[in-house]
């Protein structure tokens, strides 16, 4: 039950949902029924921090665990880049984590700079990069149909950078 | 896990720790956004300093409305953990979501919003409120709800 600041009940989840879908950004289901958390692309469930904030740096990173069911040391001091690629490995250890490497891609970006796979990715190609250092990274406006295109356009990128190490 | 009781006389005091998860009892939680200072601590809870802190509403509506709901105890982020304790703010932090999924009832206290006369006007100034523009406030809205009988 939500409170105002006189504690008068305003409203559960169940009747409070379109506004809290359309202030969030997460989809009317996920709210609903959380269950159908755990089927949503890593991509979109990262995109739900994009735009909130933490007191301390790393927190962004840390308060994503319960999202993903991931435990990991809680590291004060590492900084937001490094708590969040801790995150992201623990992530791509699982099965299905591809749409990680979709993030930076805005669809304007997607659409401006056409099928060069390497152009779209806003930053030096470099094996240790292919992580992103944010959740900022994750645009919620990348519109999900996209998301799918770019799964199979980062997996050739993968094959890629593999191909390059091999030779 | 720690929790608060309160007692007939509306004093509030803490449980031992929890260490077997399954031997919980079942209680209330909140979800809140903290004023910078002015939370009580478990160290403040325990002392009775706390009363002066101008978020002490919190604890004492929290044990009101569980004691509506019928429930012995509920769970407070600021004074339930002892952050001095390194190892249990680890655990808490690491544990925090499924604590969610496991209380009975939740309450989300909005510090921003003031609720006008008109129900839907309420719900749209949700909007403003900071509980949705924070990281950790997340898997609060998310962590899936244990199914209990209606009452």
């Amino acid at each position: 039950m939500f409170y105002d600041s006189n504690w008068r009940p305003i409203g559960d989840k169940e009747s409070c949902y379109p506004i809290i879908s359309s202030i969030t950004g997460i989809g009317v289901n996920c709210i609903l029924n959380p269950s159908q958390v755990k089927r949503e692309l890593y991509f979109t469930r990262i995109s739900w921090v994009e735009e909130r904030q933490t007191t301390k740096a790393e927190d962004i990173a840390y308060c994503l665990m319960g999202i993903f069911d991931v435990h990991m040391p809680l590291l004060y001091g590492e900084g937001e880049f490094k708590a969040f690629k801790r995150l992201q490995h623990e992530l791509v250890k699982r099965a299905s984590s591809s749409s990680l490497l979709t993030w930076g891609i805005s669809f304007n970006n997607c659409i401006s700079t056409g099928p060069d796979l390497w152009s779209i990715f806003p930053r030096s190609i470099n094996r240790q990069d292919i992580l992103a250092q944010s959740p900022k990274h994750f645009s919620h406006q990348l519109v999900l149909e996209s998301v799918a295109t770019l799964r199979d356009r980062s997996k050739a990128w993968v094959h890629k950078i593999a191909g390059s190490k091999s030779s | 896990m720690r929790l608060l009781e309160r007692s007939d006389a509306g004093e509030f005091s803490l449980t031992d720790y929890f260490m077997n998860q399954d031997k919980i009892p079942p209680y209330a939680i909140l979800s809140h956004t903290w004023v910078a200072g002015e939370e009580v601590v478990l160290e403040e809870l325990k002392n009775g300093t706390g009363k002066g802190k101008s978020s002490y509403h919190k604890i004492q509506f929290c044990g009101e409305q569980a004691k509506r709901d019928r429930l012995q105890y509920f769970w407070v982020d600021t004074c339930c953990i002892d952050k001095t304790n390194s190892v249990e703010l680890q655990e808490a932090i690491n544990n925090m979501f499924r604590w969610y999924q496991k209380a009975e009832v939740r309450y989300v206290y909005l510090s921003d919003v003031h609720l006008e006369v008109n129900d839907d006007l309420g719900k749209l100034i949700l909007r403003k409120s900071r509980w949705f523009k924070r990281g950790w406030t997340l898997q609060k809205l998310l962590a899936p709800h244990k199914s209990r009988p209606t009452r």
